[in-house]
């Protein structure tokens, strides 16, 4: 099949130029990126050649094709890339100039419904965001500002996923051993809007971290604390980079608090954890956000427990495939790279993998079941659970 | 004082966008010391011969020629003048690549002309006569590196008469090349090459070797360098020992040779190759054990535990850094080459050359099976932002020699080679990689991702993007084409004889195209892979150019020396020593009671007279109050100019650029010529102001890429300042700017005119 000249919309090219940068003209097209794409491994996305098509212009049969949204927006590409291109701007602005000509992929459209409807992307209404915390000793910041020490910003997935509450309790568990009390925005709390975007939906991000903006500001406290990273690097990075206006508290994972907590002798550790663990760099938190350092610290503080790193680690980590839209649109490919990477935590001889993320939890869990694997899956806040005395 | 000046009409090129009558005709209305002449082409012999019958038929003292660009005809003009007066009794005025090809309007461009022209008029009335010195030189050269360049260069010079001072870092002069097996596209055995070059390096008596010896200190002017070397121990007397290998073989110690690059093992006493020179062992001291067995063998008593480094001082002419490359180093990187089957293209020479660890046959270190399936990484740390941008030229090449080499040897064995672009320009280049996939080597064309290591055996993550299929390649050896970077020594030596080195770290030359070997000072050259990475056959052009650029600059018993430079003003000098610090070319030497420029260092960039506190030195041309008279001069004929002071290496050639390609340049844009930014004053940055030009701006070289090193940092320190000034008067810091740009970068220029206006506009 020849491509005809008219198929070339090099005005198409010129803008995506214009808004993405400089670096967008210069892939040379040596496959560094495809090479190690996470989503490349189980579909027919190839970075490379979608930057090709994207130089020439040739929309229509980029809008055409699924391809680009197997991407799980991991970064990987755009880290190891030689020349620096910004490959993940380029897939986010496609999928958005998709759904502006008419090409949604059909399957984001409930999850698109459901947070122009609920603020959630989970079909879940906003009542039941209290329900994860029934008779625990948290506030709720948007009824009494201030009156708490930290702003705990559940995010969706934890805070509908039964599966996930052992983890946000955990962190009140935790917080609350160090003295700490804990807030929350209650059934006010909306989604960050990141996953959104990353489907190809600015407007309505835009319209969510306005009011995600007002909220945080409103909750009077200096700190906010995340489970997710996916939530934590949209409202940190995201936000700025889009000037969505400015807030004021310092925002930081859940991991990175305790952290500290635990170096400032805050929090004691007395139980033995007999477990042989290993740690899942979630992308978000690591390639997006730089943090590497403080869930191992917190891992290697606990007393009893075995810590082993898998051959693929911090900025070099490998996806679990749940980020993107990946697992919306097309969960076997998002479990098969689970599974992947839980082959690689197999291979330490760990019994228990442990993350920092909503997303990968549910992702590893789903692996875990596929793989029949004989490894538990727990968050780093499970862990320390375990190891504090009731 | 009487001034001729001369209209070219340069056919159309500026008569068909400037009105010369009328020009001709104002310049004819201002006085009797002021005569005009106007001609077709000033640049022919009947142009030239009006100049000179002119002069002398009316006496003048001076002549301004408005024509083109004094980059493109400027030294016919100087010589024609300088037969009848001194050749520096004149100045041009650039009505053509700054004027007439940037200015649609006629009307316009006449007014422009204008004052271009007045500028130079008063600018030429404070000319006076330049002289010139002549001072002795010294024959003798001092080759850095003793390399197939140095080696080269040394012959060549030799061959001239010229007396060579040869400093070597290693125990033995030949380089990189000496430790390969073989050379492409030719696949000559490298030692074979180059073993005849090193025997008559080692027999020619006008070169004196200096072994495990470095410069650290170059002082003095060009034709006369004092150059303090430092000489460390040897523990072996050069004069005794006489290289029979009896120490070596007795010695108990065995350590990783760095000259295999740690593929094979070595005494603590060795000479690294049979044809070392010069031919003497050494002792390394760190795995020396002193065990003494050494001395007890060797019946020559050469062994000399108590040696100590010498510190000894030479004088040469001229100078030339030939200090070379290394590769990158790519350890605890995702190329893994800590991993024992991961090498270095180097690792590799060393594996294959006959006489080396393995007596030239392929075999992995971790276990000394021959590999099954080899596979070569190109653009290991070249290409690449987080390490080298640039393309490092010789890998295509290297790993493809070697790929055929092995191949030739054991067909049997896979070979791979992933690429990003297989780069083969060159006579027999591309006929050779023709032949390497005819022989059945795997080109795969993808950039490795990452090597991941698997036991001994290693996979690489590399897409074939012709199929647009990712692959997993295993593989059971690796060998990296590593990139080139310059090396410790070419590092060093950039600071110990203020050489400029580019954003890559090598040694930058004056110019890359039509001055490759020639850096900014006189008498210092730089040959080979110290300018750039490059293959053998090139740095032995090089070797052959360089040679002969320094026996051009040594010929004669004396250099003459036009006196462009700097002088100090006795009476007014304070003695402070700043101009002496602030000279990169220690062109400034004080006695203790006075301050004196050396004229034949001094490089006349002016960069001294602007931090001077009293004005106690100036240049000779281009001084203070001939740059402010001219732009008066343009200020009396347009009050509301732009002035652009443009210096001579870049900003002036990306003025001109823009012209040739016939860029829109707003009128008000007039450039004043100055050698350096690092030569504009503050008082030419504000004085301007006070006469009511709208603005001012500088452009000057690229940051790091000053050709007289630091000028233009100078300059912007100065601007900075004068901004402030400009803030506090109430005239707006912002109507002063640098810009910085290239000599190649005329639409820059275009761009700074255009703010310049918009601005001033404000």
């Amino acid at each position: 099949m020849v491509i005809k000249q008219e198929e070339m919309d090099l005005e198409f090219s010129k803008k995506l130029a214009s808004e993405i940068g400089e670096s967008f003209q210069k892939c040379f097209q040596c496959g560094t990126c495809t090479a190690r794409c996470p989503a490349g491994n189980v579909s027919q996305y190839r970075v490379r050649k979608l930057m090709r098509m994207a130089q020439l212009g040739l929309k229509d049969k980029i809008f055409d094709s699924d391809e680009i949204w197997n991407c799980t927006t991991c970064s990987t590409c755009k880290i190891l890339c030689p020349w620096g291109v910004d490959t993940l701007s380029t897939i986010l602005k496609l999928r958005a100039e998709a759904v502006k000509a008419g090409h949604p992929l059909k399957k984001h459209d409930p999850l698109v419904k459901s947070l122009l409807s609920y603020d959630n992307p989970w079909l879940q209404p906003r009542n039941a965001r209290t329900k994860w915390y029934k008779g625990l000793d948290v506030v709720d910041l948007s009824k009494n500002p201030g009156e708490a020490d930290v702003l705990y910003y559940v995010g969706c997935t934890a805070t509908f996923d039964k599966r996930l509450w052992n983890m946000t309790k955990a962190v009140v568990k935790v917080l609350g051993m160090a003295g700490k009390t804990v807030g929350v925005l209650g059934k006010e709390e909306k989604c960050c809007g990141g996953t959104v975007r990353g489907v190809g939906h600015p407007d309505i991000f835009r319209s969510l971290a306005t009011r995600n903006v007002e909220d945080i500001n409103n909750a009077g406290v200096d700190t906010v604390i995340f489970s997710c990273p996916g939530c934590l690097n949209t409202i940190m990075n995201t936000y700025r980079k889009e000037e969505i206006g400015e807030i004021r508290p310092k925002l930081m994972h859940v991991v990175e608090y305790v952290a500290e907590l635990i170096n400032e002798g805050k929090i004691k550790l007395d139980k033995d954890v007999k477990r042989v663990v290993t740690y899942h760099d979630p992308c978000h938190l690591g390639k997006h956000c730089e943090v590497y350092e403080p869930p191992r610290e917190i891992l290697k503080a606990v007393p009893g427990l075995k810590f082993k790193e898998m051959d693929f680690v911090k900025v070099n980590s490998w996806c679990c495939g749940a980020g993107g839209g990946l697992k919306t649109a097309f969960p076997d490919r998002a479990t098969e790279l689970s599974s992947n990477r839980l082959e690689q935590a197999e291979k330490t001889g760990a019994d228990t993998i442990t993350s920092a993320c909503s997303f990968c939890y549910q992702n590893l869990l789903d692996g875990l079941v596929v793989r029949k694997s004989k490894m538990e899956m727990k968050d780093v806040m499970e862990i320390l659970a375990e190891a504090i005395e009731e | 004082m009487k001034i001729g000046v001369f209209i070219c009409f340069c056919g159309n090129n500026i008569g068909g966008y400037v009105n010369v009558p009328e020009l001709t005709d104002y310049f004819n209305t201002l006085g009797d010391d002021v005569i005009a002449f106007n001609t077709t082409f000033l640049c022919s012999e009947i142009g030239q011969d009006l100049i000179k019958d002119k002069i002398e038929e009316l006496n003048l003292d001076a002549v301004v020629v408005a024509s083109c660009s004094p980059k493109h005809h400027g030294s016919i003009f100087q010589n024609c003048i300088g037969e009848k007066i001194n050749q520096y009794r004149w100045e041009f005025a650039n009505i053509r690549e700054q004027c007439a090809w940037t200015t649609p309007n006629k009307k316009d461009a006449t007014e422009k002309a204008k004052a271009i022209i007045m500028g130079a008029i008063e600018k030429a009335k404070l000319l006076k006569d330049i002289g010139s010195t002549r001072v002795p030189v010294t024959k003798d050269v001092l080759i850095i590196g003793g390399g197939i360049t140095g080696m080269h260069a040394s012959l060549e010079l030799t061959d001239k008469g010229f007396h060579v001072h040869m400093v070597e870092k290693k125990e033995t002069i030949g380089g990189n090349m000496v430790r390969f097996d073989r050379v492409f596209p030719t696949d000559d055995c490298a030692m074979c090459t180059s073993s005849p070059i090193l025997a008559d390096v080692a027999m020619n008596k006008l070169i004196d070797i200096y072994s495990l010896s470095e410069v650290v200190e170059v002082k003095g002017r060009p034709g006369e360098y004092k150059i303090k070397i430092v000489k460390r121990p040897r523990y072996v007397d050069e004069k005794k020992c006489t290289a029979c290998g009896e120490c070596t073989s007795h010695c108990p110690v065995e350590v990783w040779s760095e000259w295999d690059e740690g593929m094979g093992l070595r005494a603590a006493i060795f000479k690294p190759l049979a044809q070392a020179v010069p031919l003497k062992n050494r002792i390394e001291r760190d795995s020396c054990i002193r065990c003494g067995t050494c001395e007890n063998v060797c019946k020559a008593g050469a062994v000399l535990y108590d040696d100590t480094e010498r510190e000894f001082e030479i004088t040469v002419g001229a100078i030339l850094v030939c200090t070379g490359y290394e590769l990158i180093d790519l350890t605890n990187t995702e190329y893994h080459q800590e991993h024992p089957n991961v090498l270095t293209g180097f690792q590799l020479e060393r594996i294959k050359v006959p006489s080396g660890p393995t007596a030239g046959e392929i075999l992995r270190p971790s276990d000394g099976k021959m590999p099954e399936h080899l596979v070569f990484v190109q653009c290991a740390g070249s290409r690449d932002r987080r390490y080298n941008v640039y393309c490092s030229k010789i890998c295509c090449m290297y790993a493809t020699k070697n790929a055929r080499l092995i191949k030739a040897e054991n067909p049997h064995m896979k070979i791979s080679v992933c690429y990003i672009d297989m780069r083969t320009a060159g006579r027999g280049y591309e006929e050779f990689f023709d032949k390497a996939r005819e022989m059945g080597i795997n080109y795969i064309r993808g950039n490795v991702s990452e090597i991941v290591p698997d036991g001994e055996d290693l996979i690489l993550k590399v897409e074939d993007t012709f199929t647009s299929e990712p692959i997993d390649v295993r593989a059971d050896m690796v060998v990296l084409s590593n990139g080139l970077i310059p090396s410790q020594g070419t590092k060093d030596m950039s600071s110990v004889i203020h050489i400029v080195s580019g954003a890559d770290k090598f040694l930058a030359p004056v110019h890359v195209k039509i001055a490759p070997v020639d850096t900014a000072s006189k008498g210092i050259y730089i040959a080979g892979t110290t300018e750039a990475p490059k293959p053998i056959q090139e740095c032995i052009t090089d070797a052959g150019l360089v040679a002969s650029r320094i026996a051009t600059f040594l010929k004669d018993p004396e250099i003459e020396i036009d006196l462009t430079t700097s002088k100090i003003n006795p009476e007014v000098c304070i003695k402070c020593g700043t101009c002496a610090e602030n000279c990169v070319y220690d062109a400034i030497e004080t006695s203790g009671e006075f301050y004196e420029v050396r004229d034949v260092s001094c490089q006349a960039c002016g960069k001294c007279s602007v931090t001077c506190p009293t004005n106690a030195i100036d240049l000779s041309l281009f001084s203070e109050d001939q740059i402010i008279k001219q732009v008066d001069g343009i200020l009396h004929e347009d009050p509301d100019a732009i002035i652009g002071y443009c210096c001579y290496q870049c900003g002036y050639n990306a003025a001109d650029l823009a012209g040739t390609a016939k860029a829109n340049i707003d009128p008000s844009i007039k450039v004043v010529l100055v050698p350096c930014s690092g030569r504009v004053t503050m008082q030419h940055m504000l004085y301007p102001f006070f006469k009511g030009a709208k603005g001012v701006f500088l452009a000057a070289c690229l940051e790091g890429q000053c050709h007289y090193i630091d000028g233009n940092l100078q300059a912007k320190e100065k601007v900075a300042l004068s901004k402030k000034a400009l803030d506090i008067m109430g005239v707006g810091g912002r109507k002063l700017n640098l810009f910085n740009m290239s000599s190649a970068e005329g639409p820059k220029f275009v761009a700074a005119a255009k703010r310049m206006v918009e601005i001033c506009q404000e």
